[in-house]
């Protein structure tokens, strides 16, 4: 709420300095740079706009989900395979955005043999799927694929935010199958914040925690699948001036710079390709992991079957962004001593959560980081 | 009936429709003609030849356009030698009267709907006892409450026109009560959301001026609109967050999105009762072959790694936990 700032002199004139001839003619530049830009936008060509362009190759089909290999780009890639596995709140596309910021066209160039998982568009005849079919059917079902391929016994994971909550649950009911697991801006204890709450981080935590179980199950029993447009509105409500202004104080001064101008429209179109999310992972999502906090607890149960972070023994190199809203780093770092192993190492990158695949500023940590952790333990 | 998509983005739009009310502080003559940029604009015409993927993109930017071309109406208008940064303090003053008076605008109007269904809903069933809190304006949703005799010829007339083929008529009539009562439960949870909101704009407008003051005093200047907006910007959403994050604005998100799910409940139990009496497969019975899919899935998974592993499996064998690995160096 707005309060009398005490730095305000009674009496001080405001620092609007803005004569209406000048607003006019500065007006006068945005409009007519608006008219340039839809122009170019006009002429823009669907390859421009493409995104996630890294050549890759179908392995598998199950369902909806698709298991890929991307082509490796040196002569000899590591012989240990990695599997990225992403979210289901978004699509796989953020780690491969643009080309020359790409997460995983790094990872190829410094001989990783890479793996992604796309869990493709659920629809409601997937509202019953649960974390357990995710992890112990799909997930298992494209590792027992990889290490077949690559006649291994263990394969390198790397799970990203949801997807490392699925990682670290298969890591923890299949450790036999898991050489290393790398884990990025991944909520591991949900209720990390809850002492150190910080305006305009955490929303989704705050929300989920304020709702009661009946709530959640109101929510899914009437829903079935959470639409990806209520998991979109969801985000936006983390920012929601900065997602609306963004049109004007952003959009509108980078129409000129070709190279801005299409990593914004990249983005744009990440965003507004949210799949519908299963409703029975969405209830325990919100149930087990936001409210109970079942994971860290180690009381979160997969079928029949109680994911215990100390199974964990393979080595693990935990990624936070250090400016992260929506998994605030007090619920994804300081695991040391609480998976099975002795080899834990974090890593800090600069930026949001987004921003950890394709900010400038991370993508010279984040792979480098990983690929060099991985190295040492191959 | 709305989907949960447009429903999420009626919720946006609500956000969007602040912003511009916002806007239009700064230029309160925003409907004067003769503004030679106000040329072409409109969503569709915008979007012309644009690649579909970047279609939304181009809309947006022309409601940009269209905000900034009407601004520059509004500048253009103003007299020669207006203090036009006074008129838009004062108009500001103005938007924070219509935040808080909106709010007692809307309850009123809300106790207004309420009294028109409760009198319909006794119309309906003949009065009785209220359900909710009695002597309260929400005690005014009789719409359960039924007269004696009515239920006997109720009872009657339904049980001989399912007699006839007609369907669960009573159980259809139920469903529309209780979907009205669910309707007027949301728009309260709805008003009580948009208060927590119209405040934390409210706020947002003294915020600005604050904030402009402290620069002042600094000796800073904003002198270009694109460093006002994003000023704004920064102040707004600081204060929301606040706002949101706070009890009252997490009670009020949770009610709303409470009351919206039991809105939708109710339209879900029409039309499941009108679907029985048409014959039409409904919601439960495909969510309830949905289930039984999943659940062969699951039969099949588990007799597929039972075939795996009495055939040693594609794969190489896993090991017992906690066993050496060979050969995976490079």
């Amino acid at each position: 709420m707005a309060k009398p700032a005490e730095s305000v002199p009674p009496g001080a004139r405001s620092a609007l300095d803005l004569p209406p001839e000048k607003a006019m003619l500065e007006l006068v530049q945005l409009v007519q740079k608006i008219d340039r830009g839809a122009k170019r936008l006009a002429r823009l060509s669907e390859d421009e706009l493409a995104i996630a362009t890294a050549p890759k190759e179908e392995i598998l089909a199950r369902d909806m989900v698709r298991l890929y290999r991307y082509t490796p780009v040196v002569d000899k890639p590591l012989r240990t395979p990695v599997l990225i596995i992403y979210a289901l709140v978004g699509r796989y596309q953020m780690i491969d955005l643009e080309a020359h910021r790409s997460f995983v066209r790094r990872l190829l160039a410094e001989g990783l043999d890479v793996y992604m998982i796309d869990w493709g568009l659920p629809k409601r005849v997937h509202r019953f799927a649960t974390i357990d079919d995710y992890v112990n059917d799909y997930l298992d079902d494209c590792i027992e694929t990889i290490c077949a391929r690559h006649q291994v016994e263990k394969i390198n994971l790397i799970g990203i935010c949801q997807g490392g909550v699925f990682a670290t649950c298969y890591a923890a009911l299949h450790p036999d199958r898991v050489r290393n697991l790398v884990l990025a801006v991944t909520p591991l204890d949900f209720h990390g914040d809850a002492g150190e709450l910080e305006s305009g981080s955490g929303y989704v935590n705050l929300w989920a925690r304020a709702m009661e179980g009946a709530d959640v199950d109101l929510l899914i029993d009437t829903l079935g699948t959470i639409p990806g447009p209520v998991v979109g509105f969801s985000f936006l409500m983390m920012s929601p001036v900065s997602n609306v202004t963004k049109y004007t104080t952003e959009l509108v001064n980078i129409l000129d710079d070709d190279a801005k101008l299409l990593n914004f429209l990249h983005m744009e179109r990440w965003i507004a390709d949210r799949p519908d999310h299963p409703g029975e992972i969405g209830r325990q999502w919100l149930k087990d992991l936001y409210q109970g906090n079942k994971l860290v607890k180690g009381e979160l149960m997969l079928g029949a079957r109680r994911v215990d972070l100390g199974a964990i023994t393979m080595p693990v190199l935990n990624v936070y962004a250090n400016g992260d809203v929506i998994v605030p780093t007090a619920c994804s770092r300081g695991f040391a001593g609480r998976f099975g192993t002795d080899d834990y190492s974090e890593l800090e990158v600069p930026g949001g959560h987004i921003g950890t695949f394709v900010g400038g500023k991370a993508q010279k940590v984040l792979a480098p980081g990983i690929v060099k952790w991985l190295k040492e333990r191959m | 009936m709305t989907s949960p998509n447009e429903q999420a983005a009626a919720l946006y739009r609500t956000w969007f429709g602040m912003v511009e009310e916002w806007a239009r502080m700064f230029s309160p003559w925003l409907q004067m003609p003769g503004n030679p940029f106000v040329a072409r604009t409109g969503g569709d015409a915008a979007a012309e030849g644009v690649p579909e993927a970047v279609k939304p993109i181009a809309e947006a930017l022309d409601m940009t356009r269209q905000l900034l071309s009407q601004s520059y109406a509004a500048l253009g208008a103003a007299p020669p030698g207006q203090d036009w940064q006074g008129l838009a303090a004062a108009n500001a003053a103005r938007l924070k009267t219509v935040f808080d008076a909106g709010a007692a605008a809307q309850k009123q109007w809300l106790e207004n709907s309420a009294r028109a269904i409760g009198e319909l809903g006794r119309a309906w069933s003949g009065g009785g006892q209220p359900f909710l809190s009695p002597g309260g304006p929400w005690s005014l949703l009789d719409v359960r409450a039924t007269h004696p005799l009515l239920d006997g010829l109720d009872r009657t007339f339904s049980a001989l026109a399912d007699a006839f083929g007609l369907g669960p008529s009573r159980a259809l009539r139920d469903a529309w009560r209780e979907l009205i009562a669910a309707d007027v439960g949301r728009r309260k949870a709805q008003l009580d959301y948009f208060a927590v909101v119209a405040g934390a704009w409210s706020d947002v407008v003294d915020g600005v001026g604050i904030r402009l003051r402290e620069m002042g005093a600094r000796g800073e200047r904003v002198d270009s609109l694109l460093a006002l907006v994003r000023l704004w910007a920064g102040v707004a959403e600081r204060t929301l967050h606040e706002a949101l994050q706070s009890k009252p604005g997490l009670e009020a998100t949770a009610a709303y999105v409470r009351a919206a799910l039991r809105y939708r409940q109710q339209q879900h139990r029409v039309v499941e009762t009108l679907s029985g009496l048409l014959g039409v497969p409904t919601r439960s019975e495909v969510d309830d072959a949905y289930l039984e899919i999943q659940t062969l899935k699951r039969q099949v998974r588990e007799l597929q790694r039972e075939v795996r592993r009495l055939s040693g499996g594609p794969a190489p064998a896993r090991r017992k936990s906690g066993e050496a690995s060979r050969g995976e160096a490079r």
